[in-house]
Formats: structure tokens, sequence, C-alpha cells
């Protein structure tokens, strides 16, 4: 992991730009991540605090790995981002010096303003999260197997020890409306998505294709919602909040409703699975379907399982891809296109046929992936997950481990 | 990512000893096998070898990233007492928190950071630690960590 610290202050950074500028805000979602100075909150963050000070920010783009020069290219030349990078005159990378390389070739025509330095490479730890074990020599820092926890040397090497603090910017300069959620009096951002509103405030509704990280596609109906006045059901995922909204989130109604889906998600193949990374709950990464079926108590379904299985791919050196598990709610296919930037991956044939596929229906590692992970990390199942392999025997035989604790 | 050099054969062989280590292969598979230092199939090289050789290699186990908790997937046996690491030095120092008390011989050193080519298949050297400042800029191939535009070695552990 490589470990990087934000070594610029927010008037620094103010004093850097213009408010004429148009600014677009790129950030690795890799160790930045970890670091805790970059990501798509951080963006969120700063995008909020130069718009509430009158800087003109016109986007913001997530990018699975920025030391991949590939991937960095690929936003720059997709046609959804195509207008805002050209309209930009400043970009704000939030990306370690490593994958800022990257952004210097592609984005040599921009004024790129930087706010990381990165000092070495360490470690994330369990009882002290990321820690520097490895610093660069300019550091003058020894290295260390314990490794540094980045708050005690920050001040050290002239660092600042978190990201921006929304305190330091003007207040936002927001719409906000008032809405009423199972009875609760809620205050949101005029627009915001219905689906986050109800997370940030506590109220958990089930979902499975929408990812705050990603576009909306309201296709697994499990956030389906009442909204006075409206007849149907509506997905909150798709639904952005208006003055006056009265919304019910649950009832018996929703509830059999989502039962219904979740009895015909268990049909659709065999999801009565725990052989995957995320069958058992960790630290990392859990089966949000086997959380949901938990959770609303269906032990079985009503339906006929579909009793064809499709091969697994296991092509891909750290991919393990298993289609028989996988529930079409195109979250993989989204981050492909829009975090990773690589369309690799999208949906063939139609209707009950369907199917997530990568390249032209080819196998994983013959297909253009990079294993850059985007997909893998918004997975919701064990269709896509990580590989933990052991090898032993005469034949160095390779078996999959599965997390039996953490 | 974290680019690496293989430490040669040899010199691995020399930190072993035949007659006492009892060897699991720890390793991962993000930027050493990029590099062309690590994953799946240089470790299975190494583990053939070092048996052919005479080394008691019991088995290997390989984690998405060494430099995380993810290392907590290598549940290595009780009976081993030697771990080769095929991570980088992060990897590394993370193996020897995760297992302490065990002999721990690293297969791989550090040059510096890279970016990756995926189109071309290149890496190239960006911020090399100060014994390699002189590969700023130099390619190499992906997955093999051969260098692109001459046939010259990166300098060896010992002249680091």
């Amino acid at each position: 992991m490589i470990i990087s610290f934000r070594s610029r202050s927010y008037n620094d950074l103010k004093n850097q730009l213009n408010k004429d500028d148009k600014i677009a805000i790129i950030s690795c979602n890799t160790c930045v991540v970890s670091c805790g100075v970059g990501g798509s909150q951080a963006m969120e963050t700063l995008a909020q605090m130069l718009k509430a000070d009158g800087y003109n920010v016109i986007g913001k783009d997530l990018i699975s790995i920025a030391c991949t020069l590939t991937l960095v290219e690929n936003h720059r030349a997709d046609p959804k981002k195509k207008e805002m990078y050209d309209r930009a005159t400043v970009i704000i990378p939030l990306i370690c010096e490593n994958g800022l390389q990257c952004v210097k070739k592609v984005f040599n025509d921009k004024n790129i303003v930087t706010v990381l330095s990165t000092v070495g490479t360490g470690n994330f730890t369990m009882d002290n999260g990321v820690v520097l074990t490895h610093p660069f020599e300019s550091t003058s820092l020894p290295q260390s197997d314990e490794g540094y926890p980045l708050a005690d040397i920050a001040e050290k090497l002239g660092f600042f020890p978190s990201f921006f603090d929304e305190d330091e910017a003007a207040s936002p300069d927001k719409t906000y409306v008032t809405l009423t959620i199972d009875g609760q009096e809620v205050v949101a951002e005029k627009g915001q998505n219905l689906l986050q509103v109800c997370l940030e405030n506590g109220i958990e509704v089930p979902h499975l294709c929408y990812h705050e990280e990603l576009s909306e596609a309201g296709v697994c109906r499990l956030c389906l919602v009442k909204i006075q006045g409206r007849r149907d059901l509506t997905p909150s995922c798709c639904t952005h909040v208006e003055d006056k909204m009265v919304i019910i989130t649950e009832d018996q109604e929703l509830i059999e409703c989502r039962r219904v889906i979740l009895e015909l998600v268990l049909a659709s193949h065999n999801h009565s699975c725990l052989t995957c990374s995320k069958g058992v709950a960790n630290i990392f990464t859990s089966c949000e379907l086997q959380a949901m079926v938990r959770k609303y108590g269906v032990d079985a379904t009503r339906y006929d399982e579909n009793p064809e299985t499709m091969p697994i791919d296991d092509s891909s050196p750290v991919i393990a891809y298993d289609p028989n598990k996988c529930i079409l709610c195109g979250r993989c296919v989204r981050a492909c296109e829009e975090v990773a930037g690589m369309k690799n991956i999208g949906f063939a044939n139609r209707g009950s046929q369907t199917v997530v596929v990568a390249g032209l229906n080819q196998l994983m590692d013959q297909s253009a992936c990079v294993s850059c992970m985007a997909c893998v990390n918004v997975c919701p199942t064990g269709a896509l997950s990580e590989k933990y392999l052991h090898f032993e025997g005469k034949d160095w035989k390779k078996t999959k481990i599965y997390c039996d604790s953490f | 990512m974290i680019f690496t050099k293989a430490i040669s054969y040899e010199d691995i062989q020399k930190e072993l000893d035949k007659d006492n280590d009892i060897i699991s292969l720890v390793g991962c598979e993000t930027c050493v096998r990029v590099a062309g230092s690590g994953g799946q199939v240089r470790m299975k090289k190494l583990a053939i070898k070092l048996r052919e050789d005479g080394f008691n290699v019991k088995d290997g186990f390989l984690v998405p990233t060494a430099c995380t908790p993810k290392l907590g997937f290598a549940k290595v046996s009780s009976d081993i007492n030697t771990i080769l690491s095929m991570g980088c030095s992060a990897g590394t120092s993370n193996i020897k928190r995760f297992f302490p008390g065990y002999k721990v011989v690293e297969t791989t050193v550090d040059v510096g950071l890279m970016i990756e080519d995926a189109k071309k298949e290149t890496l190239e050297i960006t911020i090399p630690y100060d014994t390699y400042k002189q590969e700023v800029g130099q390619s190499f191939e992906t997955f093999t960590g051969v260098r692109k535009d001459s046939a010259s070695e990166l300098p060896t552990k010992e002249a680091k």
C-alpha cells in the first residue's frame, strides 16, 4: 500500500485557484481511501467546500486504480465524461504522487493542482489502521516492521493528519426540504437520493442494485417504498426528495413484496451457498443477499429453482466469477464502466437467459480485464470475489480458501 | 503500485536451512504479480525448485493483498517454522507482524513505485528508492519485470 498525506492547507489550495476556473476533482479508489485522503466521500467534501466558497466545481470522477495509465486514459475518453473534461481548466487529483504521473500524462493540457504527498509504503493493520513501514529516504525515517501510525508522524513530516475540514469553508448554499419518513421528520438537501437520505438517517431500506459510488439503476426493486399521493410503489434508489414528501419504507405489504422478490432471486439459481469468501461476514466483505434473506426470514423459495448451472470462470489469477451466484443487479457492469472506465463487463442474452459476461462473452483472462477489482468491490453476492488460494502436495495442487473466521 | 525485483534463487537458498526449516510460502497477488516477481506461477516454480534441492517446503498461500489484514486468510500451520514472503517489503512487514516467532525470508526487494500501461503491457518506475534512483522513467514488461529497452539487469540485493 502506498502511503500519502494531505500536504496543502485549504487556504493554500484556494490560493492556487481562480473563481473562473472550471474545476474537476478526480480520485483514485485504492490506497488514498485507506489513508483517508481520497475516495468518493473526500471528493464530495472538497467539492462542497469549494462550491460554498464560490468556486466552479464542474464534476468529480472516481478511478478504480489511478496508477494504471490505461484507466485514466479511458476515463478522459469516456463519452459521458468527455464534456466535463473538455470544459475543465483545473484538475485536482486526490491521487498519490505515483498515480499523479498518469494524471500528468493524460491531462497535460490542464492546470493540475495537487494536494497530496507520498512518503513511502506501508500496511493497513487491525490495531493501528494504516501504518508507514517503508518510508522514502527523503523522510529520514528508518524502516519499521511495526510501522508508524499516520497520525503520529504527520506533523513530524510536515503534513496534515486528516482530510480538509468542512468547517474551513463557508456554509454551503443549499436548498433544504423537509419530508416525513415512517412518521419521522427529516431534513435533506433538495434533489437528494431518497434511499441515501433514508440510510443517512438510520432508516434501513433493503437494496441490492444501489451503490452510492455508482449511477442509479432501479433494477432489484427491493427498495420499493410508498410515497403519499403516488399510486404505485416507488423504487427509493431512483427517487429524488421533494419538499413535504410523506414516505413509508416498511409495512406488511412492502415486507411481503420484498419476500417475494427475494424468493424469486433465490429461485433464479442455487443461492443456498456459503462457499465463497463472502459467505461468512468478515471485516472486508459479506454477502448482502444472505443478510437480506436472513433479515426477512426467507428460509426457502416457493418457486421452482432454476436447475441450470453455468461454468465457473476461474481463469483470472485474482478474480473468481461464479455466474450461478449472480443476481443481475448490474453493479459490476456499472462499476466496470464508471469506476474502471473499461466497459469490459456487460449483460449478454435476454430474459431468463441473461448473464453477466466479460469481454465478448470470453473468459475473464481472455478479456480486457485489468484486475482493478472495481467489480469485485461492489458485487453484493459471491458472484465476483477475490481469490484466496492454498497450494500443497507433490504437484502443488491449488484449492480455494473460504473465510471461516476473522 | 510497488515495483519489486525478485531476489536470485541462490540468495534465497542461502537464507534457508535444509535440516531445520519447515517452509510455507506466503504471497500477494497484486503489485508483485504485475512486476513479475511474485504470483502463482513464480510461487510454484520456487516451491518445486526448493523441494528438488532438498528443502522442506510444505505448502503455500496466495492472498489478494499481503499489506492488509486479508493476510489472515493464510492459515499457516503450526508445524511450520519458516515463511518465505512473496510480497513486497510492506507485505513482508505485515507477515512478520501476523506470524510472530516465525523465521521470515524475503524473496523480493523493493525498487520503488511504478505505473502500468495495460495497453502496451509495460511498467514504468516513477518514484524509486535512492539505490535505484537511476531507474526513473525506465520501462519493464508487465508480469515479467524484464527491462524493455536493454538487456541490462537491475542491481542485485548485494549491490543495494
